[in-house]
Parts: structure tokens; C-alpha cells; sequence
């Protein structure tokens, strides 16, 4: 998949924010390859993924696409493309201009910036069962329903100060605000592909983490955490701004928290920061799953020189003003 | 004497419990080993991340820019939320 993709420009793009964005030559490129609906022929979501020239001319497209289709049909468009003539293939805009990146600058290079993996079900148990193989014997590699990625950004500012400077052994630092707080509220929304609306602060039953100094070595203060996080979202309301969202059910998340890291006081930054927080998640919205299934959360620091690692969080919009 | 020797109880019962809390302080209270077993448990597979090995252009422009400099076609993965970010 790897090697096949090399043979394309690939590109992730938010529908919202390729909406709202005011880039002319995207927009045009948009509304070429969606001109007879998204990538299923489905009028009312442009979701899916396209394979066109620079110009908007349509290759392929798919949606629901397990690893094997995605990779057949990355193969037959690109037969498709090196089938034409140069002059057809070049016709495109002469000159892309930057996209506008409204939150780009909001990425804390200094202070705290983390990976938000979330799974629906245990590697080993229930909800993590081998999709069921299509017709054309599709492998659940590619795009699993059930897991998710999010990143959670905390400020240089706020991240310095959750390790005070003369932090020492046996001291218990409060970390529910923000850590705990933007992990709960903004982070355990995935739940397997329901709806990125956050969790409101009277959702949270319990929302603790605290962190311990478990030891001081010159500049290095390592630290464990633990904590609970217990939301309970009852409201049936529709995903604001997504009129054609159906409805949110119940959903909730009761997790334990546990974690390390380590802070360089010299550097004053996290040279690590892992923690994971697993129990149970239900609900979401009616095109995810409900009841009760296990549900884990891994944190880990983002590679700031992955672009992916600088993917701002979903819910940015929420705590943007407050980072 | 009785009250004597509860002093020293309690003298020796403190100085046990600031050397326990010591030593409880310095331990974390899930081992090393254990945390790393949840760790691994809880991070995505090698299938989980497979199109995180790809390198993707963070947004659409970017990648229309590289398509027109480098003659190739675009792959657009487009969803609700940024991909990347919620998929």
C-alpha cells in the first residue's frame, strides 16, 4: 500500500474545513469530483476517497473501502493516468496556492501535543473480532471502523505548569485541568466513528487525574498518573451543525486512568508522556454502535515532524481560546 | 510505664510508616512491567495505523500542489472531521 500510494499526491482533508475554506483552486477541485455525488454516488455526504487528476477529472472513488479495494482501484486509476496523454495529464491549476491553516499556529511546539488513540473493544476480545471478509475478500487492515486517531494540543504555558519547579518526590500533582479534562471532554468522542460533538462539562460524573512523583534525577522528574474518567451524555440532541446528523443517543465512557512521564526541567518539556485509560464506552451517535463494549484510550507524545503529528485536534474549535 | 511503652509504639509505628511511605513514594504503584503490558495493549497495531504509513499532505491544497509539480495523480481521502484527526 505503502509503495502504491508513492505514485499519488495523497492528500487528508476535513469536509468542514474544505468548506469553510475560502482556497479556490481546492473548492474547484471539490466540486469537480463530486459533481455526480461523493465517492459512492451518495448525494448527501462527500465522504470517501477520490482518485483524480490535478484538474478534477475523476480516476476512482470508493467509500467503506477495505485495504485490498482501495489498493485495486489505486491501481487501475493509476493505469488510467499513465494511459493518457501528457498533455491531458498536466491540465491543472498553474500554481496551487497555500491552503489557509487557521490553527496550524496554534501548534504547541513547545508545550504539550499527543497522539489520542481510541479503540472500541480489546485487541484480544469482543469488538475486535476479524471484520467480516467481503465478496472480493476484503482485509479490515486499511480503514477499521472501530479504532480511532485524535491529537490533544496543551499549551507551553499550561503544559510547564503542570510540573511546578520545585516539584519532589511523593508530591500528587493535580492534573484533571486540563490534561484530564481535554482528554474526557474532546478526546473519548470516538467512539468508533460517532460524531465528533464534545462532552459537556456537567457530563463528567468523575473526572480526576493526578499525577505522583515517583522520583527526581538532576533536571528529570518522572511521574505516575492515575485517575477516572466517567462521562454520561443523555441529551438526544443533533450534532450541532450537522443538521443531517441523526441524533445522538446515550453514550459515556468509564475509564481508569493510568500513566507515565517524565519532564526535563532543563528543557522544560515532556520527554514522555504515555497513558492509557481503559473500561467501558456505550452510545454515540445511531451510526455507532451502543451498549456496552470495552473501550481503551492510548495518549502518546505526536512526532512533530510528522505532518500527521501536527494534525490539530478535532474539537480544536472547543478549547482553541483556552490552549 | 504502660504510657511509656505506647509512645514507643507509636514512636516505631511512625517511623515504620514514614520509611513505608518512603519507599511507596519512590515505587510506583503499577510496576514498570505491568504498565508497558497495558501500554502495548492499548496502542494501535501495525493493521490500526497501516495508512498512517502513508505520507499524506495534511490538507487538499498541499496536495494538489504536489500532483501539478510532480505530474501524478491525487488520492483525496475526504471525511467528516479531518481523517487524521477522526476517521
Amino acid at each position: 500500500m505503502r509503495e502504491l500510494s508513492e505514485s499519488f499526491a495523497c492528500a487528508l482533508e476535513g469536509i468542514e474545513d474544505l468548506r469553510a475554506s475560502s482556497h479556490r483552486e481546492a473548492k474547484r477541485f471539490l466540486k469537480a469530483i463530486t459533481a455526480d455525488g461523493n465517492a459512492s454516488g451518495l448525494r448527501f455526504t462527500d465522504q470517501g476517497v477520490y482518485l483524480a487528476t490535478a484538474s478534477g477529472e475523476l480516476l476512482a472513488a470508493g467509500n467503506k473501502l477495505d485495504g485490498e479495494r482501495l489498493a485495486k482501484m489505486m491501481r487501475e486509476a493509476l493505469e488510467d493516468f499513465e494511459g493518457r496523454p501528457e498533455k491531458e495529464r498536466s491540465k491543472g491549476p498553474k500554481k496551487v496556492s497555500d491552503g489557509p491553516d487557521r490553527y496550524g499556529k496554534l501548534f504547541p511546539e513547545d508545550g504539550l501535543a499527543v497522539t489520542v488513540f481510541t479503540r472500541l473493544g480489546d485487541v484480544e476480545g469482543e469488538g475486535r473480532r476479524p471484520r467480516r471478509r467481503g465478496r472480493r475478500g476484503a482485509d479490515p487492515g486499511f480503514l477499521d471502523p472501530r479504532v480511532n486517531f485524535d491529537t490533544l494540543w496543551i499549551s507551553e504555558k499550561k503544559a510547564r505548569a503542570m510540573v511546578p519547579r520545585g516539584a519532589k518526590a511523593e508530591d500528587v500533582l493535580d492534573w484533571s485541568e486540563p490534561f484530564g479534562q481535554r482528554l474526557g471532554l474532546f478526546g473519548c468522542v470516538g467512539t468508533a466513528r460517532a460524531l465528533g460533538a464534545p462532552y459537556a462539562e456537567e457530563d463528567a460524573k468523575e473526572l480526576q487525574v493526578e499525577a505522583r512523583v515517583v522520583g527526581v534525577d538532576g533536571d528529570e522528574v518522572r511521574l505516575e498518573l492515575s485517575g477516572r474518567i466517567t462521562l454520561l451524555d443523555e441529551s438526544v440532541e443533533a450534532v450541532p451543525g450537522r443538521s443531517r446528523v441523526p441524533a445522538q443517543k446515550t453514550r459515556g465512557v468509564d475509564l481508569e486512568v493510568t500513566g507515565r512521564a517524565v519532564f526535563d526541567r532543563d528543557a522544560r518539556r515532556f520527554m514522555r508522556f504515555d497513558v492509557v485509560a481503559t473500561g467501558t464506552g456505550h452510545g454515540g451517535s445511531s451510526l455507532g454502535p451502543s451498549g456496552d463494549r470495552p473501550y481503551s484510550v492510548c495518549v502518546q507524545l505526536v512526532d512533530p515532524e510528522d505532518p500527521l503529528g501536527r494534525t490539530k485536534p478535532l474539537l480544536i474549535e472547543h478549547y482553541a481560546s483556552k490552549l | 510505664m504502660r504510657r511509656q511503652q505506647g509512645h514507643l509504639a507509636a514512636r516505631v509505628a511512625a517511623a515504620a510508616g514514614l520509611l513505608l511511605g518512603a519507599a511507596a513514594a519512590a515505587a510506583p504503584n503499577l510496576p514498570e512491567e505491568e504498565f508497558e503490558r497495558k501500554l502495548r495493549a492499548a496502542a494501535p497495531t501495525e493493521a490500526e495505523a497501516l495508512w498512517r504509513s502513508i505520507a499524506w499532505h495534511p490538507n487538499l491544497a498541499s496536495g494538489l500542489r504536489e500532483a501539478v509539480e510532480s505530474d501524478r495523480p491525487v488520492l483525496l481521502w475526504l471525511m467528516n472531521g479531518n481523517p487524521a484527526g477522526f476517521c
